[in-house]
């Protein structure tokens, strides 16, 4: 059997439950190598996983898997693992029984089936825990029996979702090598989290999504200085909030706007948080301000999707986001054109890992 | 490290193909159901008509051996294919509904309970198939504690019958067996497709319940009153007891018929398989 390559492309996706938008015209294409996918919770990350599994059907748009649309399609479902987010797994079956049963209905012969269960059960851990029902495992071994049976069948296209939920150190540095060595193999591992340092661990490709728009995609590193570079908020709680503002203001300390909250906190929005911090410190020493409290509410990475979405928001309509990776035109970090790419006869798409190249305006 | 360095090999050998899926989800849907203490119970009570039937068995032998009969003479005959038909008639009521109550009516609903459906149809598993494997699962052990029961009862009977009866009560196995299948077919698709309905085990399993108890009660009532049997076009199990009357030559004063039982147990087949498939293929996986 003549096999494409393994690879995950979207065009213009979308997904709709009911009135709630999950997936808004994402377009992507994925190369084989491990990719973040990052996003909040409700995102749209576990729909755009679901599409890819063939589990749902894009409500506009389509998803090609390895060459194929995946819904209902045996070829490609046969090339595909996934690892679901949801704590699914029958209390009253050992994880052998369970593993074994997803390798048969993947088309092995009972005997290779229960080796390959076997093997894939060892390499996640559960070696000696395979014969127990898996109502007794711990939600770590419950993880490590799901993911075993996303690989049992040696798939090219591995869909994890929140994969890392509720696993120890062990367990993690146990299911990312398993990762690490798929991907070497040459199969296109998506790896869905919530938590930036769990994808710095494992990959540096990166999409990111919100409100289900693909809002940014590039290197993780690049996130990084988004998120330093972003307009961030710092909160100040002071008795004399109010002084301590004009006296920022005074100082010009790339502060570009203040929110006065009550008469005992300020927010100051800057682009040089630094700069910043080091200025409130020094006026509140200086000045003798007691300070009940100095937080930022946004160093998070839900700060930066809103961040993101906002500016995709601002610039829909503006022209700013024709051609951009996702459906919003946010920075999008890679901006390759990817519609061109995925026209009849295109050439190839560059090297996923490409580093960004441009920015958008 | 590489997938190689991990010990895995290629696998070389041919895929089975994606109809074995059937044959997989049927045997992951009969250990599921073995698990269930209602099936374990229901085996063992499938057990119970064959120990009547013994102790009346060998109650008429006292009896006819303690009238002073020879050797001959001793051996009872048996009233045609009466045994059999209550043997049918309790195996339905005491085991049948148990065991469906435990294998058929869960099926499907404990599946979503435990969100498999994303285990499933993620790999090359169709509704079709799983469905299948499903309603085997449920169908074959209703086949295996009525038929099963009908041979002891049917070789015992043969065994004890003259000679030139023997043949035959040897025959009446063909009935049971197109009985068992029927039986068989209607439960199977009949709680699948109850199970189909809810991710609740609790309410599938009193619906089945209810559709195995409540249409049947009251057309026995109403029947009984009114001397009106059309009520029992309304439950299954009613209809199934007039095609069992037919198979075994019962005789039976109902204007009920085994060519009115078909057709509606037909479209009551059809339909719970319309309505099983329905429903797995709108089972789009959202949680």
């Amino acid at each position: 059997m003549s096999k494409d390559k393994a690879s995950i492309v979207s065009v213009r996706a979308s997904k709709w439950y009911g009135k709630v938008t999950a997936l808004q015209d994402v377009t992507l294409k994925l190369d084989p190598g491990i990719w973040g996918l990052l996003g909040p919770n409700g995102s749209g990350k576990t729909t755009f996983m679901r599409i890819c599994a063939g589990l749902l059907r894009p409500s506009l748009g389509e998803v090609r898997v390895c060459g194929e649309r995946p819904f209902a399609n045996n070829k490609v479902l046969a090339r595909i693992g996934l690892c679901p987010e949801a704590d699914a797994l029958y209390d009253d079956l050992t994880a052998l029984e369970f593993v074994t049963a997803l390798a048969r209905l993947s088309g092995y012969p009972e005997a290779e089936a229960t080796e390959r269960a076997r093997k894939s059960l060892a390499d996640f851990g559960l070696e000696s825990a395979m014969d127990r029902r898996m109502g007794g495992y711990s939600r770590g071994m419950r993880q490590r029996a799901k993911l075993a049976q996303a690989v049992v069948h040696d798939p090219d296209v591995l869909l994890l979702d929140e994969p890392l939920t509720g696993t120890d150190p062990t367990s993690r540095a146990v299911i990312l090598d398993q990762i690490r060595a798929r991907a070497k193999k040459g199969a296109v591992v998506l790896f869905s989290t919530h938590v930036l340092h769990e994808v710095e661990s494992i990959t540096e490709q990166v999409l990111l999504i919100a409100r289900g728009q693909v809002v940014a995609q590039g290197n993780v590193h690049e996130i990084r200085d988004l998120l330093n570079e972003h307009p961030h908020h710092v909160r100040v709680h002071s008795p004399r909030a109010r002084e301590l503002a004009a006296r920022v203001l005074e100082q010009g300390v790339g502060v570009v706007a203040i929110n006065v909250d009550g008469d005992d906190a300020v927010e100051l929005l800057t682009r040089t948080p630094d700069t910043t911090y080091a200025a409130v410190a020094k006026i509140a020493v200086e000045g003798n301000f007691p300070i009940r409290a100095l937080t930022s509410p946004d160093a998070t990475l839900e700060a930066l999707f809103h961040y993101l979405v906002e500016r995709s928001g601002r610039m829909v309509g503006s022209g700013a986001d024709r051609g951009s990776g996702g459906g919003g035109g946010g920075p999008a970090l890679q901006t390759t054109g990817y519609e061109k790419a995925l026209e009849p006869g295109a050439a190839p798409a560059a090297a996923p890992a490409a580093p960004a190249s441009e920015e958008t305006p | 490290m590489t997938v190689r360095d991990l010990g895995y090999r290629p696998y070389e050998g041919a895929r089975l193909p994606p109809s074995n899926n059937t044959w997989v989800m049927l045997r992951h849907g009969l250990a599921r159901a073995w698990a269930s203490w209602l099936v374990k119970i229901a085996v063992l009570l499938s057990c119970g008509p064959l120990l009547v039937f013994a102790v009346y068995v060998a109650l008429r032998l006292w009896v006819t051996r303690s009238m002073g009969g020879g050797a001959t003479d001793a051996i009872p005959e048996f009233d045609g294919t009466q045994p059999l038909r209550y043997l049918y008639s309790s195996e339905t009521w005491l085991a049948v509904s148990l065991l469906t109550l435990g294998a058929g009516a869960p099926a499907v609903a404990e599946d979503l309970t435990f969100r498999a459906f994303q285990f499933y149809f993620a790999k090359p598993v169709t509704p079709e198939q799983y469905y299948g494997g499903r309603a085997l699962a449920v169908a074959i052990p209703v086949f295996g504690v009525t038929f099963v029961p009908a041979i002891l009862v049917d070789v015992v009977m043969v065994v004890m019958s003259p000679v030139d009866h023997a043949v035959e009560m040897l025959g009446l196995l063909l009935p049971c067996l197109v009985y068992s299948v029927i039986l068989a077919v209607v439960m199977g698709a009949g709680s699948v497709a109850i199970s189909s309905l809810s991710k609740s085990r609790a309410l599938t399993m009193s619906a089945w319940l209810l559709c195995f108890v409540v249409p049947h009660a009251l057309a026995a009532v109403v029947d009984g009153i009114g001397h009106w049997p059309w009520l029992y076009l309304g439950s299954f199990t009613g209809l199934l007891g007039v095609i069992a009357d037919a198979l075994f030559h019962v005789e039976s004063e109902s204007q009920l018929h085994w060519w009115h039982a078909v057709p509606v147990l037909a479209v009551f087949v059809a339909g719970s398989i319309a309505l099983s498939l329905h429903r797995l293929r709108r089972a789009e996986v959202i949680t």
